[in-house]
């Protein structure tokens, strides 16, 4: 399937993930972040927190596969231009989210060894009153090799 | 010791936070941790079938520095701090040994309703002073 704007609106199905605090701390701990509401109930109780406190970036585990965004990220030098995150609210120790997601937007340009496309995918994540919970958006660069190239 | 939104300016600089040298045990830790386990940042080999010299960190493990920082920073603030936006784009590759440090300053200060809204200009550099990873938040006090 061509990567290009015909795949825009294309979705994962959407999936429910569990965050959990033994999650929470390694995800911090690999980072480096020593931050003590993302390794100390008690202390991000203190904080004014309810539980835990997911590191902001903890959502990039949630990134989904898009199948009509299935690519060989080595042949297509794919490469990562950008990351956002919106949040409503902080990520919790026990909260169970429902993930989706979707090809937001495709563009392209001639480039120097073939075209430059730019997709861009958006996830959204929703808590389980229905509330929506954060936003992320990636940015990939590929650069896809001209036809018999 | 907490500081008041109410002191902070335009412009004005956060206090830096220099992360320890990235390790490749840092990396494997967090491929673990974020599920990214792409070669390119484990095995040089791999790398090298990129198109790279060897292993590269995970641009999101900068990102997670910046994170980190921003939220950091927001814990010495008075009221209820929230991180409501953190955006970054990616500059430059970052190997084992790389030494990177996070800077910021603060963009604007507005006064809405019953919270204060912040925007920040954040991002991470090398050991020669190059912007690797850099973008911006939004933190709102209440």
């Amino acid at each position: 399937m061509p990567i290009d704007a015909s795949i825009v609106g294309a979705e994962s199905p959407a999936e429910t993930v569990e965050v959990t605090a033994e999650a929470i701390r390694q995800f911090a701990a690999a980072v480096g972040d020593d931050n003590p509401v993302h390794h100390d109930e008690a202390a991000a109780r203190a904080a004014g927190h309810p539980a835990l406190v997911a590191p902001p970036t903890y959502v990039t585990k949630f990134r989904q596969f898009v199948s009509a965004f299935a690519i060989d990220p080595i042949k297509m030098r794919l490469l990562h231009g950008e990351e956002e995150y919106i949040y409503n609210r902080p990520l919790y120790a026990g909260d169970t989210l429902t993930i989706q997601t979707r090809v937001a937007e495709v563009r392209q340009r001639p480039g120097k060894g073939g075209t430059m496309t730019f997709v861009t995918l958006e996830t959204t994540g929703t808590d389980a009153s229905g509330a929506h919970v954060y936003t992320g958006r990636t940015l990939a660069i590929l650069r896809i090799p001209e036809e018999g190239a | 010791m907490t500081i008041s939104v109410a002191t902070l300016t335009a412009r004005q600089e956060l206090a830096p936070l220099v992360k320890p040298a990235i390790a490749r045990e840092q990396l494997a830790a967090y491929a673990e941790a974020s599920g990214d386990h792409n070669p390119i940042h484990l095995d040089d080999n791999a790398a090298r079938m990129a198109g790279l010299d060897g292993v590269i960190a995970h641009g999101m493990l900068s990102m997670g520095f910046l994170g980190q920082f921003v939220t950091g920073w927001t814990r010495t603030l008075e009221g209820q701090p929230r991180l409501v936006r953190l955006r970054v784009r990616f500059s430059a590759m970052v190997k084992p040994g790389d030494v990177l440090t996070c800077k910021g300053t603060i963009k604007t200060i507005e006064q809405r309703e019953a919270h204060t809204h912040l925007t920040l200009d954040v991002w991470a550099e090398n050991q020669r002073g190059e912007r690797v990873t850099g973008g911006d938040a939004e933190v709102s006090v209440a």
